[in-house]
């Protein structure tokens, strides 16, 4: 009896609370407008579209709670895709080629931590270097033509279904759950919290703050290497441009998940949460047939009022 | 004679104040004549910084009525209260500090040209002619980030004072001094006082208080409970009247105490350009040792560095006889070492996060089981600090940035001590907080001691060092240069000791 109380308490004092009402008052004031909205097929294509942002929002969410940033990811996923194809093209079989792929994420991430945590460089300069520096090696690589035509056996891994869902879904969900269990209860990931709380606390604490920044940077590179894996395999093979972008939908999707910008904060539930409403929104658009050319706008204005309902709440709060 | 209300400077009437149903003030009423230096104190939470930030138009109060010179005064914002005649120096210096000091005290005030360009030669003549009129020996053109802290105090009083205010209120203008730079102010505010101006002076330091002010207005729970000439009350008759019930002032060790022989940390030839060299010591088990020192004497610096924060040029340190390196706080930490820093917003808490996550900082790994936060283990240690240091807070799961001051530190003490290092480092342990606040403090430093902690002290108060140490090691331009066991504590010649110059 007790506990019920408190599991109702828990959920009515959540942050990601306000966000969880939005979408469902959204999903059901839109399945009124439009019968093709609220089906199967649909919020299937809505769950596969937003299962590779997921992905990377997972290391950025850590990213953003140590108090960091990343704006490579995007570059770092075309990357990996590329990596893929030479693999592939040099005969190494599918598992080996995610290796490959996965190896090169992973690499960017280690410099992007060491010249970060270890050099002390601004992480947005650093990452927006990386940025430009990883997408430019794309076009080297490949001479502008990227590595098209990925044979059947590597799309599968993300083609195929696993109890009736696409495979990314099925992986997203899998990935989201670990690591939503972790950030929340795990001790060594509380350590990244308290870095993005007060750098010099945690230092002054006993924590290993560089060890740390370096493994997150490294993480999100990682992450950002598994995204890269299954878009190519959903693409069929690697366009120089693949992930462009992508970066700045992933920290706006956080940070419309209650993630902060200057450390300290953030859920992998929320951010998840953030990334259903972008995808939703998108969807939306498409299903009742708006001026396709007021997407951006609308989702700017979504960030800002997330932003400006958490500073609200946090007042209130005091 | 009856007093005409119109003579009064300031009336504060029946004001009271809450927030979000939470009764901060209550009906609080005085009135300050012209000249009047008054003294607002209580214990932290008492009400006093929403007393001052009401006068200063930082909040509004939510009934009752405020009076300057007899007229209802406009205090509906800071500019508006400034405007009124109010003015405020801040407890946290607000100085640009890569500009001047002409800059900084006229920013508001700046003399220009038609052209709407600064004319130096005026600005800078005011400025001396304000400067010239307290002796003080500060320059126009100095840079803020040349002086000392107790100048930047002084400038940033002169910059309260360039308007012309009626009442100027003093928030802790000590709280960030040593005790020579203290003394420079407080000649400053006796100049101020023989000007004429009417001061509210707050401040937790009972010496300040008795030394400055003409009347004293006590507050505690958001109520006054005495508005009388200091005269009437000594320290203790005040103590008891801030915490509201007889208090048994802490005195610390009586006589000296058997000490183990244990030698638990050695530290030889210690050296650090350009702070500190050749700095030998022991510390033995169970035992409390003080570091005296003036600022700049580099007693900051050595406790840094034995924590490893900043790097030693030589020496080498011990700890149960084993060698350290003391490369970082992680490696000191893994040694038995910690340190409680001496800023406890900026280096010690995490201020947007629970008092639960706070205690937990330093030990997540002791109350890990597998790979998950084990929340019984967090329950035992807090409740275990929270009884053991008398910590006021409504859960565990209270956001530390709204505990008292007093509150604040004891958890940051309760995360240093968690870990159970065998070697604490405490830099100012009492910083700014209220006696009985201090006391506990004091209280568990002593308990642990005898538990066997070893604990090195540093403070700004020597008063502290002689009530808690077994021995104080006075360091003077970066030189262990005396040292004094508990028998021969003697504040004056410790304090000469501290100022020497110490030439080779």
């Amino acid at each position: 009896m007790q506990n019920n109380k408190s599991i109702v308490r828990k959920v009515l004092s959540m942050r990601e609370l306000p966000l969880l009402v939005a979408i469902i008052l959204g999903v059901v004031i839109l399945s009124f407008y439009s019968p093709t909205f609220f089906t199967t097929g649909n919020m299937h294509s809505v769950f596969l579209g937003s299962a590779f942002e997921s992905i990377k929002v997972i290391g950025m969410t850590l990213l953003l709670i140590q108090n960091g940033i990343d704006l490579s990811i995007g570059s770092i996923a075309g990357f990996t895709g590329v990596m893929v194809g030479i693999a592939l093209d040099f005969g190494a079989n599918v598992p080996m080629a995610i290796v490959v792929g996965l190896l090169a994420a992973t690499v960017v991430g280690m410099v992007n931590g060491f010249i970060i945590a270890h050099l002390k460089i601004n992480a947005m300069i650093c990452t927006l270097a990386m940025q430009m520096i990883v997408r430019g090696l794309i076009f080297i690589v490949t001479r502008g033509v990227g590595r098209p035509n990925f044979p059947d056996a590597y799309n599968a891994i993300a083609r195929i279904n696993i109890f009736g869902l696409q495979a990314p879904i099925i992986y997203s969900l899998v990935l989201l759950a670990i690591f939503g269990v972790l950030f929340a209860k795990s001790g060594w990931f509380r350590q990244f919290y308290f870095i993005g709380g007060n750098e010099e606390a945690a230092q002054l604490s006993g924590i290993k703050v560089v060890k740390l920044r370096f493994f997150a940077y490294t993480f999100c590179g990682f992450m950002a290497g598994i995204s890269g894996v299954l878009l190519a395999a959903r693409m069929g093979g690697a366009i120089p441009t693949q992930g462009q972008g992508m970066e700045m939908n992933v920290i706006a999707a956080a940070v419309i998940g209650g993630a902060s910008i200057s450390g300290g904060k953030g859920t992998i539930l929320g951010s998840f949460l953030g990334v259903l409403v972008m995808s939703l929104v998108i969807n939306a658009f498409n299903v009742i047939g708006v001026d396709i050319y007021w997407q951006r706008t609308i989702l700017g204005s979504i960030l800002l009022l997330a932003i400006m309902t958490d500073k609200f709440r946090a007042r209130k709060s005091n | 004679m009856i007093e005409n209300k119109e003579d009064k400077l300031l009336c504060v009437n029946n004001v009271t104040k809450a927030f979000y149903g939470n009764t901060v003030l209550e009906h609080v009423s005085f009135e300050m004549n012209h000249g009047e230096v008054i003294g607002l104190v209580g214990q932290n939470g008492a009400g006093k910084s929403t007393m001052v930030k009401i006068l200063m138009g930082a909040y509004q109060k939510d009934s009752g009525s405020i009076l300057i010179e007899g007229k209802e005064a406009d205090l509906g914002s800071i500019k508006a209260a400034t405007q009124s005649g109010i003015s405020m120096v801040f407890q946290e210096l607000s100085l640009a500090s890569n500009m001047t000091v002409a800059d900084n005290i006229f920013i508001n005030d700046l003399p220009t040209n038609a052209f709407n360009l600064i004319r130096k030669k005026e600005l800078y003549e005011k400025t001396q002619k304000l400067i010239h009129e307290f002796n003080i020996d500060i320059f126009p053109d100095d840079k803020i980030g040349d002086l000392t802290i107790g100048k930047r105090q002084i400038v940033e009083i002169m910059k309260a004072i360039s308007s012309n205010p009626k009442i100027l209120i003093l928030d802790e203008p000590t709280s960030s001094l040593e005790e020579a730079e203290i003394k420079v102010l407080f000649k400053f505010i006796e100049e101020l006082k023989r000007k004429g101006y009417s001061i509210i002076y707050i401040s937790h330091a009972m010496s300040e208080i008795f030394d400055i002010v003409d009347r004293i207005v006590v507050l505690r729970d958001g109520k006054k409970v005495e508005d009388c000439k200091k005269e009437e009350l000594d320290v203790k008759k005040l103590i008891n009247l801030m915490i509201g019930k007889e208090y048994e002032s802490y005195v610390g060790l009586q006589g000296e105490r058997k000490r183990s022989e244990e030698v638990l940390f050695s530290a030889k030839n210690l050296c650090r350009k350009p702070y500190f060299r050749d700095v030998d010591f022991e510390v033995r088990t169970g035992e409390i040792l003080g570091f005296a020192g003036i600022t700049g004497s580099g007693k900051t610096e050595l406790c840094e560095t034995l924590f490893g924060v900043g790097k030693l040029d030589a020496g080498t340190m011990e700890i149960g006889n084993k060698g350290i390196r003391a490369y970082s706080p992680s490696d000191c930490k893994e040694d038995g070492i910690l340190l409680l820093p001496e800023n406890r917003k900026t280096q010690g808490l995490f201020l947007d996060s629970t008092v639960r996550n706070n205690i937990i900082a330093s030990i997540v790994k002791k109350v890990t089981t597998g790979i998950f936060l084990d929340n019984k283990k967090i329950d035992q240690k807090i409740n275990a600090y929270q009884k053991a240091l008398n910590i006021k807070m409504t859960s565990d799961a209270q956001i530390i940035r709204f505990l008292s001051g007093g509150n604040q530190q004891k958890v940051l003490f309760a995360k240093c001590i968690a870990d159970e290092p065998k070697l604490l480092i405490a830099m100012d342990p009492t910083r700014g907080i209220d006696v009985a606040a201090k006391a506990d403090i004091h209280k568990i430093m002593h308990e642990l001691s005898e538990e066997g902690l070893s604990i090195i002290v540093i403070s700004s108060e020597l008063d502290e060092l002689m009530m808690l140490c077994d021995r104080i090691l006075v360091i003077n331009a970066g030189k262990i240069i005396t040292e004094y066991s508990r028998q021969d504590f003697d504040e004056e010649e410790i304090l000469v000791s501290m100022h020497h110059h110490a030439r080779d």
